[in-house]
């Protein structure tokens, strides 16, 4: 699903108003900056490839 | 801001594009049409994310001749760095296949090892991703000193921190020598290979006509010539594995592995199922293995090089433990050339990075054979023996069937220096099996009687009853304890715990003289 920047600035929002345990009109949104996609994140992308770093414990029975 | 200070920025932001655009668009889709990564996506693979910070991105080659002032591009064809891998830090070199074939130069040598010197002085693991064409013929004597200083630099790091070789596209020639010095080799299935001498040379000198692929490609160094240790599909599979194997591993040789809590597993109860009594009826030992370790947990290393023994890395509630288990699903688990090499060098990585050895025994033999003996097995089957007894870590034995002559001693025998050895109630301990025994200890007997075969079926009862068990072993202070099956894990965990803190020291020497 892609979000515009909208939905994903009142998603982080939502989500550093309930780190801080606070009301989400207590935060401002002081500069805003999209960061691209790395050339892996990319090639990742532009390929349809199901890929997903290997990180430690992440092994399930 | 200040004109000159525009001018610096633009200038800074201009040689970074161009050092980060590699050998140029076109050449990055070739790179990608034939299914390999660029150098920097591959670092961005291997490393957590965003931690990569990549050092000397600017270098150049100073080399004149050729015209080569003119081809000459930032970086000369490889990107080096550092970053974290599992939050630790790991430092790397990626050759650019983009950029002049990824050939190396002097300065493409200096970059990798200032990357090395760097690893070394920080003692935390180096990874070198291979994808180069050789040695830069434009750069001549210059580019042969570099592989040099590489090869120097491998072979003083060894046993010092883990050095892991990645192999992701041509690796020819002397090239090929960096990653046979360090501690693991990675290739994927489609674009790597390995040679001293290619296609053409080999066709040109002896006048074969071999592919590359199976001169050097993945399978042959994987099955055959044991060069390599693991095999992936693809790119970003293969660097995966390389992070699955570091998980595993030390920073270095005074360091320890990570503690990495799994679910807990302890089917013992089904060994005496999954383990035929009958010591000619196969099984795979992997099962046996599956039965007592973290889940999931288990890396094996060649699992498609001498597969009569199995050896690899797993999770023992959480703590990495190396195992090295006969397999009795193939050549009936006995110990030959290959076995041999194999089963030494994981015995002596494991005990360089203070990674506690669990050995599974059901071995009939070594293998017999004028093949064998020509090729060495006595050279090479001594490696075992070298490999165990020079091991310092902590080492735990099962004997689970078969413990037969000069391969029972090799495989971890408490006279080399095995801290606990266990053995199951139906482990056979003996010179050989009864009816070899029999063939020579009984052999007058069994001639001088009027029914010889009855003689000689009596003489295996007798020598079963007698020798075929655990408990003379035991008596004579050579098993430990002979175990139930299902205890299998409580007592192995129950070893490691206590050989947790063992310090082992050897005598002073310059170093030992292995049979190599």
């Amino acid at each position: 699903m892609e979000l515009d920047i909208d939905q994903i600035a009142v998603m982080a929002v939502a989500a550093i108003a309930e780190e801080l345990q606070t009301d989400a009109s207590n935060i401002r949104i002081v500069s805003f900056r999209e960061v691209p996609r790395s050339a892996l994140e990319q090639y990742v992308a532009e390929r349809g490839i199901s890929y997903k770093k290997y990180l430690l414990g992440a092994v399930t029975v | 801001m200040e004109q000159k200070w525009q001018i610096g920025i633009d200038n800074l932001t201009q040689r970074r594009e161009a050092a980060a655009a590699g050998g140029g668009a076109e050449r990055v889709e070739k790179q990608h049409a034939s299914g390999k990564l660029t150098a920097r996506e591959r670092m961005e693979a291997l490393f957590d994310d965003g931690t990569f910070v990549e050092i000397n991105d600017m270098i150049a080659s100073r080399a004149i001749d050729f015209g080569m002032e003119k081809k000459k591009k930032p970086g000369d064809g490889v990107v080096t760095g550092y970053g974290m891998v599992h939050g630790r830090l790991t430092f790397a070199s990626s050759q650019d296949f983009t950029v002049g074939g990824g050939s190396l130069g002097e300065a493409h040598a200096r970059k990798i090892c200032r990357a090395m010197d760097m690893a070394m002085d920080m003692k935390a693991p180096f990874v070198s991703v291979n994808d180069s064409g050789g040695a830069r013929i434009e750069e001549g004597i210059d580019s042969l000193a570099g592989y040099a200083d590489i090869f120097y630099r491998n072979t003083i790091a060894s046993g010092v921190i883990p050095q892991i070789s990645v192999i992701l596209g041509p690796c020819a020639g002397g090239a090929c020598y960096s990653p046979a010095i360090c501690d693991y080799i990675f290739m994927t299935e489609k674009n790597s290979q390995m040679y001293i001498t290619g296609p053409a040379v080999v066709k040109s000198v002896t006048g074969e006509v071999i592919s590359s692929a199976d001169l050097g490609g993945a399978a042959v160094h994987s099955a055959t010539s044991g060069v390599a240790h693991f095999v992936y599909p693809d790119d970003l599979s293969c660097l995966n594995g390389v992070r699955q194997l570091l998980g595993y591993l030390p920073q270095n040789n005074e360091d320890a592995s990570l503690t990495v809590p799994g679910t807990q597993v302890d089917a013992c109860g089904t060994l005496t199922e999954l383990v035929p009594a009958d010591v000619k009826r196969a099984y795979d030992v992997r099962d046996v293995i599956a039965a007592f370790i973290d889940a999931g947990s288990f890396m094996e290393v060649q699992p498609d090089f001498a597969r009569n023994i199995v050896v690899g890395f797993a999770r023992l509630n959480g703590k990495t433990i190396g195992i090295i288990a006969n397999q009795a699903a193939y050549m009936a688990g006995s110990l030959e050339i290959n076995a041999s090499d194999k089963g030494a060098r994981f015995i002596r990585f494991c005990d360089c990075f203070n990674i506690p050895l669990l050995t599974l025994v059901d071995v009939p033999a070594f293998l017999p054979g004028s093949q064998q003996e020509h090729g060495g097995i006595i050279r090479h089957g001594a490696k075992m023996l070298f490999a165990y007894s020079e091991a310092t870590v902590p080492k735990v034995s099962v004997i689970m069937r078969k413990a037969y002559g000069g391969a029972y001693i090799a495989m971890n025998s408490k006279g080399l220096g095995a801290d606990i050895v266990y053995a199951w109630p139906i482990a056979e301990i003996a010179v050989m099996g009864a009816s070899g025994a029999v063939a020579i200890i009984g052999k007058r007997a069994i001639e001088a009687a009027e029914d010889p075969d009855a003689k000689r079926q009596e003489l295996i009862d007798g020598y079963n009853e007698k020798f075929m068990n655990p408990y003379v072993a035991a008596e004579h202070g050579y098993v430990d304890e002979v175990i139930h099956p299902s205890e299998t894990k409580r007592k192995i965990v129950a070893a490691f715990n206590m050989l947790e803190n063992k310090k082992k020291a050897l005598p002073g020497k310059k170093h030992s003289n292995i049979p190599l």
